[in-house]
This record gives structure tokens, sequence and C-alpha cells, in this order.
């Protein structure tokens, strides 16, 4: 017996086929290691179930054995454990694999078509990487254009550079774009904006995009937060937080589109993924304290270490699709080759040549900060608040917990570890016993 | 060839001296030993989990799976000690075909 909860669409494409996956067989046939995008999908062949997922976990795919139902599986979390099945009876697929699981003699086989390294030590001159990613983000758009001619463009603006770029590909290869930036407001302060806020405020206009502010303070980012837990699957603060984000800015696009009776399809674009892939995330001090800590390593091991726990959370692709809202993260489709970059990786230099001429001069001037904080200070904000309202890490690992019905929060360690989820395995069909 | 059933006392100290290490803890913690459960009890937190597959890879030459993560040996020193051992011992006695 087997049952699909799957509800997040794919987005991917082999060569420029699109959503060839939906055709599981043809496109195993091709290699899946040819698939760029996100994907989840499950076929049946005879009493084997074969399941796939994409080379970044991008989309989630969870797996659970049911005793009345067989195999279970589902992209929410939420989808399994509102049936009854228990969190620790739960595995996934890890990124870029395929598990057969054969119903009959209950054996599982797992195999890679894609695995990330460990440690990057294959290295290309920034000249020719630089050249290959911008050609392959080209592509992207192209396919991109070409798939979703008709639909609302939207873009996650949030002033720093990853975005920034994103905003203005989109600019080149869609006709009708909006940019969405979210802004941190305080409960009776005068309404200013964020410091990212101001720097996306000025570059829209200049590429030529509609820009649309989202504000939300205290009252705000509190209601949203059940729902940054449940869909952002993840109590890791920094994840989290960007889910509140995401949940703000993924209410306001649904509420304008329903506003304007607008029934086209949205695909929303991120910069989400090249802070990753380049490992230029830093701590936050706030208080005295060290938040958004970082694994101590090289960057040549954190890089990857940092792409590997993607798979683990669904800060966008799990908020956003909640909505019906398409996303795609441009970036998760260069960074093969980008991880081929030496370090240390100039961020400056990188946007520049993936830009050309596409980003004005000043937008290479803006210090980024975060959209959960929102200022050089770090004194109001997403971050601040939970802080200063005592919903700390700790807070957030039981929130999380009760958010989704998990009655001991110490069984996450024992599904999760090292920014994955426990594989399937023959234990699957043990795990509902316990 | 490595035909030895059990990890050597060398690989066991190193392991703690990494898990000391990343776990900061103090050389006078009674309550840690060689088989104390290390995540459990809070010696090794998230991160640390990350930091301490990165070394032991490093260090060992090694290349551990998911499924070395959630092996349940995983989770004391003496039990790493093992899933390290098994991991050289593939490398030195590769699957054959």
């Amino acid at each position: 017996m087997f049952e699909s909860l799957l509800r997040v669409p794919n987005l991917c494409w082999q060569d420029d086929r699109f959503n060839a996956i939906d055709d599981p067989t043809v496109a195993t046939a091709h290699g899946l290691a040819n698939v760029n995008g996100r994907f989840a999908v499950a076929h049946q062949d005879e009493d084997t179930i074969v399941l796939a997922r994409d080379k970044l976990g991008l989309n989630k795919l969870f797996v659970a054995i049911d005793p009345a139902r067989g195999l279970v599986i589902a992209n929410y979390l939420t989808d399994l454990l509102r049936t009854g099945i228990g969190f620790d009876a739960i595995s996934a697929v890890p990124a870029g694999a395929t598990v057969h699981v054969d119903l009959t003699h209950g054996a599982v086989i797992t195999d890679r078509f894609y695995q990330l390294p460990h440690v990057l030590e294959e290295h290309q001159p920034h000249a020719s990487v630089f050249a290959r990613a911008k050609q392959e983000l080209v592509s992207t758009f192209e396919l991109l254009a070409a798939d979703f001619a008709n639909a609302k463009i939207v873009v996650c603006l949030s002033g720093g550079l990853d975005s920034a770029l994103i905003a203005a590909l989109a600019a080149r290869y869609f006709t009708d774009v909006t940019a969405y930036t979210y802004t941190y407001t305080s409960t009776g302060a005068a309404k200013s904006l964020s410091h990212d806020a101001l720097a996306a405020e000025q570059l829209a206009p200049a590429l030529g995009l509609a820009f649309r502010l989202v504000s939300a303070g205290e009252d705000g980012v509190l209601a949203v937060l059940p729902g940054a837990l449940r869909h952002g699957q993840d109590w890791r603060d920094f994840n989290v937080h960007c889910a509140i984000v995401n949940e703000l800015l993924a209410d306001a696009i649904a509420s304008d589109m329903a506003q304007a009776s607008d029934a086209r399809p949205v695909v929303v674009l991120t910069g989400d993924l090249m802070n990753e892939i380049v490992a230029d995330y830093s701590p936050v001090a706030y208080q005295g304290n060290d938040y958004y800590l970082l694994p101590d390593l090289p960057p040549a091991r954190l890089r990857p270490a940092l792409l590997n726990g993607i798979q683990t959370g669904d800060r966008e692709i799990g908020v956003f699709s909640s909505r019906g809202l398409t996303v795609a993260q441009p970036y998760a489709h260069i960074f093969e080759t980008l991880l081929q970059l030496p370090d240390p990786i100039d961020k400056i230099n990188l946007i520049r040549a993936l830009a050309g001429d596409l980003l004005p001069p000043w937008a290479y001037q803006n210090t980024k900060i975060r959209a959960q904080i929102g200022d050089l200070s770090a004194q109001e904000g997403i971050l601040p608040l939970l802080i200063n309202s005592g919903r700390d890490s700790r807070w957030l690992r039981s929130a999380f917990c009760r958010e989704l019905g998990i009655p001991n929060p110490d069984v996450l360690r024992t599904v999760t570890r090292a920014g994955t989820y426990r594989p399937p395995t023959e234990h699957l069909w043990s795990a509902h016993e316990h | 060839m490595n035909t030895d059933r059990q990890p050597s006392p060398d690989v066991i100290s190193a392991i703690e001296g990494i898990i000391r290490t990343i776990g900061r803890i103090s050389p006078t913690d009674a309550r840690f030993t060689t088989s104390v459960e290390l995540f459990d009890s809070g010696y090794i937190e998230s991160l640390g989990i990350v930091q301490l597959t990165a070394e032991l890879e490093e260090t060992f030459g090694v290349t551990f799976s998911e499924q070395d993560l959630f092996d349940p040996r995983f989770s004391t020193v003496i039990g790493i000690a093992y899933v390290v051992h098994d991991r050289r011992a593939a490398l030195s006695n590769p699957p054959s075909g």
C-alpha cells in the first residue's frame, strides 16, 4: 500500500524540458544528475515504490510506514503528523538520492545520483567559474521566461546584492515584475524604513520594477510565527526568523493578487542560497550574545556543510508553497559551478561578474544587513523582538514541537542530526511500533 | 589490510580529544566518559555535530554517510570509534565487483 500526500509542485528542468521529472521513468533514463531545480517524486513499480529528491533537498520528501495505510510520503511534516504518525517514525529521502522501497520484502535501497562534496578541493580559476555561472544563470532565466511567460513575477528584494541581481535579471526577462520588501515597524515609533528597505526602495525603480513595501511590527510578526514554524519546518533561530519574513511577504503577495482579482499564477524569485554557497554569513551580536552561530569550520568545509543543511529546513519553498505561490531560487541552478570557486570569495566581484551592467554602480556600495534585523545596530527587528520576549532558541524548539504536536522535544535529536533527517532504512517498519 | 575487530586505544583517545575540544568539556568533568551519551547529555549540540563529523573525517580520512550519523553507536566516544573503525576498514577492504 502506498499513499502520497505530496502537494508542493516540482520546479525543475532536465536540459530544457520543464518538469521532465513528472515522468520519473523517462527522467531517470536521461539521468537524474541532469535535473536542475527542485523536485520530490514517487512512482510505483509493482510492489516497489521509487522515491527521488533534488540535489539540494529543496523540496522535502518525508517518509513513514503507517500500519493501516502502508508507505506514506509528504512534503510537509504536518501532513504526516496530523494523521497520527509519530515524529519518531518519520524519515526523509536524502538530497540527491533515489530510494527504492520494496513493500513485499521490507527492503530499502538508497542510491545517490548526486552527493555534495564534504570538502571543496577541486577549484577552477575565478574568471572561468564566473563565465560559466553567468551563462547558467542566463539560461535559467531563459527557461523561466519561456515556461512562465504569462505569470505574475515577484522578487523578494532584501536590499542586498544577492536579491538585487535576481531583481535585475527579472527586469530583463519579464515585463510585469514587482519587488516586495519587508521592513520592521516599531509600535508607536515614527514610520521609518530599515537600512535594507531603504536600499531596496531605491533599487527597484532604478531597475524599472514596481515596489511594494510590506511592514509589520510586533503583532504582525507574532501572528505569523506559528505558520513560520509549521510551513518553514524548522526550529533553528535563523531559519525561523527567515520564515517569518517570508510568511509576511507571502501573505502580502497573496492578498494583493486577491484584491486585484488577478488569477494569474505567481512566480516568486528569491536570492536565497547564495549565502550558503559562498558562506558569507556571520553571527549577529545582540545584548552581549551571539546569534546565528555557524560551525567553526574552514570555508572549504563550511560551504558544503551549510548547503547540506538546506535539506532540513523549508524557510522559502515550504512557506510560499503553502499559499499556492511558486518559488524559484535561481542560485540553486548554479551552485555546482560556484562551489568550484576557491576561497576567499569576494561577493562584490562575484555579483559584478554575474550582473555585468545590469546593476547600477551604487548598488554595490550598500552594506547588507539581514531582513530579520533590518538596521546596522540590530536594535529593533525580528531578532530583538523575539529575544526580548523570551522566544530564544530553546523556546523556538519547544514551540516547533507544540505547533506540530510532537510530545517530546528530545526526539528531534534522534530524527535529525548534522543538518539531515534520518534516511529511510529497514527501521521504517519497526519505528511505528515504538 | 585492516583486520582488527576493534578500534585502537589511539583512535579512541584521538576521538575523545576532538569531542572534549568541540564540547569544551573540562578535564575534571567526572560525568564525562568514553561511554557517556554525547547528544542527549548536551555535551555536543547540533552545531557541534557538524563540526565533529568534519573533524573526524579530516583526522581519519574517512567520509560519513547519513546512515553513519544515525548509527546507534554514533552517540558515544567508544561507539564513534567503532564507526570510524568500520569506515577505515571499508577503505582498506573495498567491496569487490
